[in-house]
């Protein structure tokens, strides 16, 4: 077997490998570490999605962790395998590449050697993470209401033993701000782990050209290994994120939504409450004015127990979505996993 | 990673089916509160607006007096409905309310514990009208 190697090409891509290792995920790694688990107000009926919050963080956390460890692993063997074919030693060279992981070839799979390629090896891929901007938006919706009920919700409770202050407290007291937040967070590593990809696809572009040992060969292995491997699993890590991202913003599009039409129909019946408990002095008819009166408050607190429930149902929907999206985590570490415990045991 | 491929579009899929699905639930609040504005509204534009200033026949001396604070700012109306208050003419106007503040206690109460509206309308508050001492 003829072996075409010019290792300072091994080094080179294994120093890119290691850039992304320490430089872009572990960057990506510490972002998501600091703005994917802020529970800051996930309050209220939002409570129940601060686990989901850090399950889905978690989730993260494990992609992060295996797929450096594993990169590292990576750039030191196709170190090893640049000294070996310094020594002579192609044997080994080819060996680190190609035993143990033939069973995770798709048949014979060519290598992509790319001749025209732009520039030379990167340090990394470059990730410029926006930190996502701190809202809370919710506070002018709770401060809207609270003003709207907080004079008379004492006397509609004294006197209808409706608590409807209390009863749309739950809802106010989530900020979907935080969430919206935590999806710009998801956003972001979504453009990270493309960046990272790219990267990498673009280093094995350089690479191509420089190394050749043959149909089977180690050269071959290691493209199939990064094209095949490294590059879709980063490619479904930043699907994945868009998929968090996405179910974040669709349950704060609906906190919001929810929280504003709560706003409108506070606003419309609280005036006329308050109204009718000033007109409670002066009516002439008393019979009309209690049916009236019993109307104007079981139909706000029907509408608030009513959304309430819609949020609750959103809610359980994005909890949901959390625990799906962390299953295709677990496939996407056990992906980047599995071929290097084959690997490893070889 | 055609599996995590298939299962992330079936994913956003479903996601999306349960989004809309929300949204729907959500529209259909919305369309239920516009219908109550609506209706309220209606019976509003049909009421003819009593003369603010107008006296009840049975009110006390002290009605007119606490219109008068109110209206100056020195008191405020819920005070006279709670009777928390120190004010003389504002616990007078309160001690003439409250048989419609109990009325109104009552037909909450009643309606709490099952009873149709009307049935606990007329029972918490007698017609008036009627003289044979029905409630």
């Amino acid at each position: 077997m003829t072996v075409l190697v010019e290792t300072s090409y091994l080094r080179g891509y294994a120093a890119q490998i290691e850039g992304n290792h320490g430089g872009a995920l572990a960057t990506m790694e510490r972002y998501c570490a600091e703005h994917c688990t802020r529970t800051d107000g996930l309050n209220g009926l939002l409570l129940g999605t601060r686990n989901a919050v850090g399950i889905q963080a978690w989730s993260y956390a494990g992609i992060f962790e295996g797929a450096r460890r594993e990169l590292l692993r990576t750039a030191v063997d196709l170190r090893f395998a640049a000294d070996s074919y310094d020594r002579s030693d192609a044997a080994s060279a080819e060996r680190i590449w190609v035993s143990g992981r033939a069973g995770q070839q798709a048949g014979a799979y060519r290598e992509q050697d790319v001749r025209t390629v732009g520039a030379g090896f990167s340090a990394g891929a470059s990730v410029n993470l926006a930190v996502p901007r701190q809202r809370n938006e919710t506070e002018d919706v709770r401060q809207s209401i609270d003003d709207l009920l907080q004079g008379v919700n004492g006397l509609i409770q004294r006197f209808t033993g409706f608590d409807l202050l209390g009863t749309a407290m739950p809802l106010v007291l989530g900020d979907w701000g935080t969430i919206r937040s935590i999806a710009d967070a998801y956003g972001e590593l979504e453009g990270g782990f493309k960046e990272v990809s790219q990267d990498l696809a673009d280093g094995m572009n350089v690479l191509s050209g420089h190394w050749d040992s043959g149909p089977g060969g180690a050269a071959a292995a290691f493209d199939y290994h990064i094209r095949k491997r490294w590059v879709p699993a980063l490619d479904a890590a930043a699907r994945m994120a868009n998929a968090s991202e996405q179910n974040f913003q669709l349950l704060a599009q609906m906190y919001e939504y929810a929280l504003t039409a709560l706003l409108a129909v506070v606003n419309f019946y609280g005036l006329r409450i308050k109204r009718a408990l000033q007109a409670l002095r002066t009516v002439t008819s008393f019979r009309k004015y209690l049916f009236e009166l019993y109307e104007l408050v079981t139909d706000l607190y029907t509408l608030i127990t009513d959304l309430t429930d819609v949020v609750i149902e959103q809610t359980l929907m994005f909890k949901e979505g959390v625990e799906q999206i962390v299953a295709i985590g677990r496939q996407i570490v056990d992906f980047i996993q599995d071929d290097f415990e084959v690997f490893r045991s070889a | 990673m055609h599996g995590v491929e298939n299962d992330l579009e079936e994913w956003e899929r479903r996601q999306r089916a349960r989004f809309t699905e929300a949204q729907d639930a959500l529209a259909r609040w919305r369309a239920r509160m516009h219908s109550k504005i609506e209706e309220i509204e209606g019976r509003e534009a049909a009421r003819t607006v009593p003369d603010r200033d107008e006296i009840p026949e049975d009110a006390p001396p002290a009605y007119r007096r606490v219109q008068e604070k109110i209206d100056r700012g020195e008191l405020d109306w819920s005070v006279v409905l709670t009777g928390e208050t120190e004010d003389d003419d504002a616990r007078a106007v309160h001690l003439w309310m409250e048989p419609r503040l109990r009325q109104v206690r009552e037909v909450f109460a009643l309606a709490a514990e099952g009873l149709p509206i009307d049935e606990a309308v007329a029972r918490a508050a007698p017609d008036p009208t009627r003289r044979d001492g029905q409630r």
